[in-house]
C-alpha cells in the first residue's frame, strides 16, 4: 500500500480509534473485548483502504455493529449474561432513584440480545436515526423499531418500571 | 424521576466512557489486516489437501507487481536482472513440494470463503495444511490457530487466541498437543521464533520476550525490551546465543499520528537476557531464517517497501528483493516467496531463478523451508 494511504490509516486511527472504543465498549460491557472487537474492524478496514478510505469511518462502524451481532450468534449467546439481582429500587429521594435507576440499566443492557443493544448504542449514544441505523446493521427500518422496542419492555421489566414506554421514535 | 429513556441514555454514556485507552491499534491492525488480505479469497481445508494435488496448467505471468511498492533508495531492484524460469512440478499432496534451491513449502494456510460476507473471519476458519517431516505427506493440521510456524523435528508453533491474551501451543504435524505457553502479545503480533540451532522458542511479549526449550516443561526465561516499534520484529541470530530487536528510530518525533519507523536492531545475549550491541538498521527482519548463515547479511522489510538485502555491519541497503516472504538457504543464497512465485537470488541479491506456483496456491499464505 502506498506511503499516503499508510500515513492516512495511522492518521484514521489515532484520530477516531477513541471513539470506536466508545462504541465497542458499549457493546460488550468489556474492555479486553472491546479492544479485540475495534481492533478486528480495523484490521478488515486496513485490508481494503485503498477502497474504502473515503468513507472508512461509516465502513469501520458498520463492521464494528456487526462482528458484535454475529460474534455473538457464533458464541451461542454465551454473553448474555442473567441478570436475577437488579438492584432494589430503593425508597430514597428521587436523584437518589435515577442514580440507582441508571446502574441497574447498565446491568440490564448486558443481559440484551447483541442486537438489540447495537440498536440502542446507536439510537442513545450515536443519536443515530432509525434508518441510519438499519443501514449499519443490514436490516429493515421497521427491524430496528421492533428491536428498540422490545429492548425497553424488557430493561422497563428489569428494572420494576411500570409505566408503559413508547418503544421509539 | 426523569424518563427511563433518559436514564437509558446515561447508562449508555456510562459504559462508553468505561472504554479502555487505544494502545497500538493500528499496529495491531495492520498485522491483522495484512493476514486478512493474504488469505482473501477462497474456500481452504481438508478438501483442498485433494484439490491443490490436480495437475496444475503452467501459470505464465509471472506477479511482479504484486510487490510492495520500493521506497526511493540508491538500490537497483534486483528484478532487473534476467534470471531462469524454472518449472515446478504440479503439487502432489503425497510428497514434499520442491520450490528452487532445494528448498521445499512446509505450509499452506488459507480462510473459508463465506460469500454472503467474504471479510468477515475467525480463528476458527482458519485451515493449515502442513508438511509432515516424518512421512513426507501434507495433511490439515487438527485445532484452531491464527498461524503457524513450523519449527524443528516436526514440531509447530501454532498461535492465536485473543488480543489481551495469546496462546501458543506446540503441536506435532498430526496435531497432537505437546506443550500450551500463554501470554499477552507485543504490538504488531510478531510470529514466535525458533532458534536455528536447537528447540528452544523466543516469544515476543507485552512485557519483552521469553525463551523456552520446548522440550521441557518448567524452562521459561523471560526479559524486558523497551524502544520497540509499531511493527516490532524479534529473531534469532545464525549462533543461536543471541537475538536481535528492532529499535524505535530515535530521531523521528513521536506522534500516534506517524507510523514509527526501525532506526536500529538491539542484539540481546540469549542466555542472559542482556543487551550486547546496538547495530544501525532501517527495516525489521522477517525473521530467524532471514540472517545469512555467516551472520553478515540480513533481509529486512521497512515500514511500507520491498523486502531489502541489507549488510549488518554497517545497515546499508544492498538490493530490493521482490516477495513477500524470504529465507536464507544453508549456501548463502536467497529464496524469496510469495503466493504465486518464487526467486532464488544469490548473496548480493541478484536473481538467478524464477519459478511460478500452481494457480491453486494463489490467495494462501505459503511457507517454504528447507527440507
Amino acid at each position: 500500500m502506498k506511503q499516503s494511504l499508510e500515513d492516512e490509516f495511522t492518521a484514521f486511527v489515532a484520530e477516531r480509534g477513541q471513539s470506536l472504543l466508545r462504541i465497542a465498549h458499549a457493546m460488550t460491557g468489556d474492555r479486553d473485548a472491546a479492544q479485540d472487537l475495534v481492533q478486528g474492524a480495523l484490521a478488515k478496514a486496513y485490508s481494503h483502504w485503498p477502497r474504502i478510505h473515503s468513507d472508512a469511518e461509516a465502513y469501520v462502524r458498520k463492521i464494528l455493529y456487526n462482528d458484535r451481532v454475529s460474534a455473538w450468534r457464533k458464541a451461542g449467546n454465551r454473553n448474555e449474561v442473567t441478570v436475577a439481582d437488579v438492584p432494589d429500587r430503593a425508597n430514597r429521594e428521587r436523584h437518589d432513584d435515577d442514580v440507582a435507576e441508571r446502574l441497574a440499566l447498565r446491568e440490564a443492557l448486558l443481559s440484551l440480545p447483541a442486537r438489540q443493544r447495537a440498536v440502542l448504542v446507536m439510537r442513545y449514544l450515536e443519536d443515530r436515526s432509525v434508518e441510519e441505523t438499519a443501514e449499519a446493521l443490514g436490516c429493515r427500518p421497521g427491524t430496528v423499531v421492533s428491536q428498540a422496542s422490545r429492548a425497553l419492555v424488557k430493561l422497563r421489566a428489569l428494572v420494576g418500571r411500570v409505566t408503559p414506554l413508547e418503544a421509539s421514535r | 424521576m426523569r424518563d427511563l429513556e433518559d436514564n437509558l441514555r446515561d447508562a449508555v454514556l456510562d459504559l462508553a466512557d468505561d472504554a479502555p485507552r487505544p494502545l497500538d491499534l493500528a499496529a495491531a491492525a495492520r498485522t491483522k489486516g495484512r493476514r486478512i488480505r493474504r488469505r482473501r479469497h477462497i474456500a481452504f481445508g481438508a478438501v483442498a489437501v485433494a484439490l491443490i494435488a490436480v495437475t496444475v496448467t503452467p501459470y505464465t505471468v509471472l506477479r511482479k507487481d504484486a510487490a510492495e511498492p520500493l521506497p526511493a533508495a540508491t538500490v537497483s531492484p534486483s528484478v532487473e536482472a534476467t534470471p531462469t524460469t524454472v518449472s515446478l512440478s504440479a503439487f502432489d499432496a503425497g510428497k514434499p513440494y520442491r520450490l528452487l534451491g532445494g528448498a521445499v513449502i512446509t505450509a499452506l494456510s488459507r480462510t473459508v470463503d463465506k460469500p454472503d460476507s467474504p471479510d468477515v473471519y475467525t480463528e476458527d476458519e482458519i485451515h493449515h495444511v502442513l508438511l509432515n517431516r516424518k512421512t513426507g505427506r501434507y495433511g490439515e493440521l487438527t485445532g484452531r490457530y491464527g498461524a503457524v510456524v513450523p519449527g524443528p523435528d516436526g514440531l509447530i508453533a501454532a498461535y492465536g487466541g485473543a488480543t489481551a491474551e495469546k496462546t501458543t501451543r506446540i503441536v506435532t504435524a498430526s496435531g497432537a498437543i505437546r506443550r500450551t505457553i500463554f501470554y499477552r502479545p507485543i504490538g504488531g503480533d510478531p510470529d514466535p521464533e525458533w532458534s536455528p540451532v536447537d528447540s528452544r522458542l523466543l516469544i515476543p511479549t507485552s512485557e519483552g520476550f521469553a525463551i523456552t526449550d520446548v522440550t521441557r516443561d518448567d524452562d521459561v526465561r523471560t526479559g524486558a525490551l523497551s524502544n520497540c516499534p509499531d511493527w516490532c520484529s524479534l529473531s534469532w541470530l545464525p549462533n543461536g546465543k543471541e537475538f536481535a530487536v528492532t529499535q524505535r528510530d530515535s530521531t523521528q518525533p513521536r506522534s500516534e499520528a506517524i507510523q514509527e519507523k526501525v532506526g536500529s536492531l538491539d542484539i540481546y545475549s540469549a542466555g542472559t537476557g542482556k543487551l550486547v550491541r546496538s547495530i544501525k538498521m532501517t527495516g525489521r527482519p522477517l525473521g530467524t531464517r532471514a540472517w545469512s548463515p555467516d551472520g553478515r547479511h540480513v533481509l529486512v522489510r521497512p515500514e511500507s517497501g520491498a523486502i531489502t538485502l541489507a549488510d549488518v555491519r554497517s545497515g546499508a541497503p544492498i538490493a530490493e528483493l521482490i516477495g513477500s516472504d524470504a529465507l536464507y538457504l544453508k549456501d548463502g543464497r536467497i529464496l524469496t516467496v510469495d503466493d504465486e512465485f518464487v526467486m532464488l537470488y544469490d548473496a548480493q541479491g541478484r536473481a538467478l531463478e524464477q519459478a511460478d506456483l500452481p494457480r491453486e496456491f494463489q490467495g494462501l499464505t505459503v511457507k517454504a523451508g528447507l527440507p
